[in-house]
């Protein structure tokens, strides 16, 4: 995990190169346009998304659907992410309360995706990627699920919790100044 | 030896590093005071567009996104912004669907498209 700042290097082409008018002017100009401008990144990297091998990916993904046909849980992004902010904030469980997140990933926009490790590490929930169109499978993108006892519940448990090193250190006010730092 | 020596040039190619290590320090500080000094935290906030935009400097959105628009302060999830989709169409095709951030110190509401485009939704493996 990189803390440190990045500066990267964003190119943009010019289109204004006619093939008509080929000249040793032009082929010049053309090169000069050729323009890198530097971008100031996060330096704290957004994606924390906690890893998880690939057979077990698969794995959760074949019980939870067996699961899904019987138990009941909660889905769609709105009542998941509404309640887990409501967690968030109270900071106290429920037997009712969302213990796992499940998202697919890849199904969703980016935009959508990069709520989730800020939001699970603030409510104390473990976050659950699934893989590639794993999305129409299960009918839905976002599953949150309360504690309950089974083979599906043993495997979530083993999984890494969600970690954000930047976010800790901010609540618990440690944190330190990091060194610039310039990619190639 | 040649690519160290191109490494070298590239790196004094950048031009206004100063600023960035500016703009850099900034950030970090009013990330490490959000919590605590809240306004104070604003102020860095409001520093860092205003310097980034006199030095014509550009910031990565992902940075930008985590600033509100009009208080300027830091937006986390779960603590400092809500989020939740629209679909204000009649078909409510999930293409339709928006996300609409609301900043929970001044209200102030930012929406984006959540549509995927082809090619534009692969992200790194860790």
């Amino acid at each position: 995990m990189n803390k440190s700042n990045k500066i990267q290097k964003n190119t943009t082409k010019s289109s204004k190169f006619s093939k008509n008018s080929i000249s040793s002017i032009n082929l010049a100009e053309q090169k000069r346009k050729q323009v890198f401008r530097p971008l100031l990144d996060n330096p704290y990297s957004q994606r924390h998304w906690p890893y998880i091998a690939n057979q077990t990916q698969n794995d959760i993904l074949e019980l939870l659907r067996s699961y899904i046909k019987h138990e009941e849980y909660i889905t769609g992004f709105n009542k998941v992410v509404k309640q887990l902010e409501y967690q968030a904030q109270h900071k106290k469980f429920s037997p009712n309360s969302i213990r796992y997140v499940i998202v697919c990933k890849k199904d969703i926009n980016n935009v959508l995706a990069d709520i989730f490790p800020c939001l699970c590490f603030n409510a104390k929930v473990k976050l659950i990627q699934l893989p590639r169109n794993s999305a129409a499978k299960l009918g839905t993108s976002i599953i949150g699920l309360t504690k309950q006892e089974g083979v599906l519940f043993e495997i979530l448990d083993r999984l890494d919790d969600v970690e954000i090193p930047w976010l800790s250190n901010l609540i618990n006010n440690t944190t330190s100044y990091n060194e610039l730092k310039i990619l190639k | 030896m040649s690519k160290k020596k191109k490494g070298k040039n590239q790196q004094q190619q950048i031009p206004n590093k100063d600023n960035f290590s500016r703009l850099n320090y900034l950030y970090q500080a009013s990330n490490s005071l959000s919590n605590n000094y809240p306004i104070l935290s604003r102020g860095l906030n409001r520093n860092l567009k205003l310097i980034s935009k006199r030095t014509t400097l550009k910031i990565h959105s992902n940075v930008k996104r985590t600033i509100c628009k009009n208080c300027h302060s830091l937006l986390i999830p779960g603590i400092s912004v809500s989020n939740y989709i629209e679909n204000k169409s009649k078909s409510k095709a999930q293409h339709n669907d928006i996300l609409v951030r609301t900043c929970l110190n001044c209200k102030a509401i930012k929406r984006f498209p959540t549509k995927i485009r082809e090619g534009k939704n692969d992200t790194e493996d860790e």
